[in-house]
């Protein structure tokens, strides 16, 4: 988008003092709004269906702003089933739910949904636009499905380094009417979508409308260090679903820093500071990461302080260059990353910044210029005048 | 023979209530033993905690009209400036400097989803139905307001933050000044680099979920550009505030779905 603008037709300019009027006034209208840390404890509640099942859910929901008003509104499915004793709070205040079941409900994930909406106050601020908070809460039923069925509740890999095992966790529901028989495996992919290993977890019973959790670690010695995509996959007896999966990233981590990206140009004829940005391979954090850096074909170098750099971390390590005896417009730096006894090395193309012509002093050596030019002129002409009057005489 | 009496009475006295005392210090102490002796355990339950911040939650583009000669004027929280924006008028009002996006904090203990919309359409043929549209269109065409988000690699305020390098208005970036990691996961379509108009209530757009609430990755800010050609009018009945409507819930791999 260009910051200046077509010209404007005649037709776009009529209208004139009206409109303009109209629209300052528009915009004179004062709105704020209320800025403050809000929040809701707990966030959710879960339950298991029962026929006519009555309950009460309690809802803290908070606000540092004193005398900030929230509407409480509920929506989602179980809405119409839910009543709540306050329909406004004021500040922090607690927020009962009751919740009436029915004889029945959709099988599945059923829920309402317990909304902390900030009330919009005028205190006279300018105009614009404004943000309006919702915080949302919610009381979610699980109603069981007719026979067997399993859902994956999270899966997750953590990251480790070459050698260690990956940890995870894996959590099963049952959330059928019968328990189910549930086998489950993970496949790890690498960074090219191949299979390069499989783990089996084994086979357990999970009772209906119950769950488990699966926490251990996986072997990868076998693996190299990289990326690696972790499939978990659940299956049982009776199923009559897609198979039941999830997924989740973990990288093996290498003893390796990488050099990303540094300044591409520094000024000239003085000390300026060097960027470089370094990126971590290994999942541990490291310290004392530093640099040297060298001009190439000169004796020209500087160090950078040491860094920290958490794991699989990036950081900008920050040197300085004297650049006073730099000629060439550009040239080449190598870097040297020291870590862990280790090091990295990179040669980068550098420039020195293009010089500057100084418009201001050269347009007032000009004026200078003209005002001189100006006063000869001027005084010539006036001695010859005195020198005609002169001749008169 | 009576001072006797006097102190044999004060003597019974006292030796019932010292009996009386010694009696209760057992008891007391007694409990002590057993506090001390039972085997001791710790019950610590974390109460999930979800909590948002907004360090800025209203921008404020001052008063004015298109100034004259340009046919739109752009006014974009990205840069914290405004173009073509005439607020030296009778009744204009130059912006707050450095007014910026939204800036929204996680401060709870629980991972987000964020979704956003705004209450007014942006932009209406005329006559625009009041309750619905903030701005009228003029002959020159409607007003948009838009935002990108995305994630910067390079924090704002740092230097080389490469999120000025992104040629399009409003985005969303974090603000973290060290750490380099990404704090939100964007949903598709949002995480493009086309800019996307706010969508109107009851429409919405979830745009951020798996929001961390860890200590140096849990901030983020959202940018607007508004462009408002140069007859734009505001809607007769209409109010003349817009609201953008920020929902927050917890990220529970469920979401609003």
């Amino acid at each position: 988008m260009e910051s200046d603008g077509d010209k404007i037709s005649p037709m776009a300019r009529s209208g004139g003092f009206l409109r303009t009027v109209s629209f300052v006034l528009f915009l004179m209208f004062s709105i704020s709004f209320v800025s403050a840390g809000l929040g809701v404890r707990p966030p959710s509640y879960e339950l298991n269906f029962q026929p006519g099942l009555e309950s009460e859910s309690e809802f803290g929901f908070y606000s540092d702003e004193p005398g900030a008003e929230f509407d409480v509104l509920l929506e989602g499915n179980l809405a119409s089933y839910t009543t709540i004793d306050k329909p406004r709070i004021n500040g922090s205040e607690i927020v009962t739910v009751t919740l009436k079941l029915p004889q029945a409900l959709e099988p599945g994930l059923n829920r309402v949904f317990v909304v902390g909406r900030q009330v919009l106050k005028d205190q006279g601020r300018g105009a614009g636009v404004g943000a309006r908070v919702s915080i949302y809460a919610s009381v979610i039923v699980y109603v069981p499905y007719p026979g067997k069925y399993a859902e994956i509740g999270g899966f997750e890999t953590w990251d480790a380094n070459f050698g260690e095992e990956v940890q995870y966790s894996l959590e099963i529901f049952s959330r059928g009417e019968d328990d189910i028989t549930a086998s489950t495996e993970i496949n790890v992919f690498d960074a090219d979508g191949k299979g390069v290993a499989i783990y089996g977890l084994g086979t357990g019973m999970i009772p209906g409308q119950e769950s488990t959790i699966l926490r251990s670690t996986l072997d990868t010695s076998e693996l190299d260090p990289g990326n690696y995509k972790a499939v978990a996959t659940v299956n049982y007896p009776g199923n009559t679903q897609d198979p039941i999966k999830s997924e989740d990233d973990f990288r093996l981590g290498e003893l390796v820093f990488n050099i990303v990206n540094t300044s591409a140009e520094v000024g000239r004829d003085g000390i300026f500071p060097f960027h470089i940005e370094v990126e971590s391979l290994w999942n541990d954090p490291v310290e004392g990461v530093h640099a040297d850096v060298l001009v190439v074909g000169t004796d020209i170098s500087f160090p950078t302080p040491s860094a920290n750099i958490p794991g699989f971390g990036k950081k900008r390590l920050t040197g300085y260059v004297d650049t006073s005896e730099i000629e060439m417009e550009s040239f080449q730096v190598k870097v040297t990353l020291h870590y862990e006894g280790k090091t990295s090395e990179k040669i980068v193309n550098v420039s020195l910044k293009k010089k500057e012509r100084n418009y201001t002093l050269i347009g007032l050596i000009i004026a200078v210029m003209l005002l001189a030019l100006g006063f000869i002129i001027w005084t010539v002409l006036k001695l010859k005048k005195l020198e005609r009057r002169g001749k008169k005489k | 023979m009576n001072s006797d009496k006097f102190i044999l009475v004060l003597a019974v006295i006292a030796a019932l209530v010292s009996a009386i005392s010694a009696g209760m210090l057992w008891g007391t102490a007694s409990n002590i033993q057993r506090v001390m002796l039972d085997p001791g355990y710790a019950d610590v339950e974390i109460i999930e905690d979800l909590g948002i911040q907004l360090d800025v939650d209203a921008i404020d583009w001052g008063a004015g009209v298109v100034e004259a000669g340009f046919s739109d004027a752009y006014l974009d929280t990205r840069t914290e400036g405004v173009t073509n924006w005439d607020t030296s008028v009778a009744g204009g009002q130059a912006p707050p400097q450095g007014d910026s996006g939204f800036i929204v904090e996680n401060r709870g203990n629980v991972a987000l989803d964020i979704r956003l919309d705004s209450d007014l359409a942006i932009s209406g043929t005329a006559p625009c139905a009041g309750t619905t549209c903030w701005l009228e269109e003029g002959v020159s065409g409607p007003a948009s307001l838009e935002y990108i988000v995305r994630t910067c690699s390079v924090a704002i305020g740092a230097e080389a933050d490469n999120c000025d390098a992104i040629p399009a208005y409003g985005q969303a970036k974090h603000t973290d000044t060290d750490d380099l990691s990404a704090s939100c996961t964007y949903v598709a379509p949002v995480a493009s680099d086309t800019p996307r108009s706010v969508p109107i209530n009851p429409a919405n757009e979830h745009f951020c979920e798996n929001f961390l609430s860890a200590g140096d990755r849990d901030e983020l800010r959202i940018d607007f550009n508004l462009t408002l050609p140069s007859d734009i009018l505001p809607t007769g009945g209409s109010p003349a505030q817009n609201t953008i409507n920020v929902d927050v819930i917890k990220d529970d791999g469920v979401g609003w779905g």
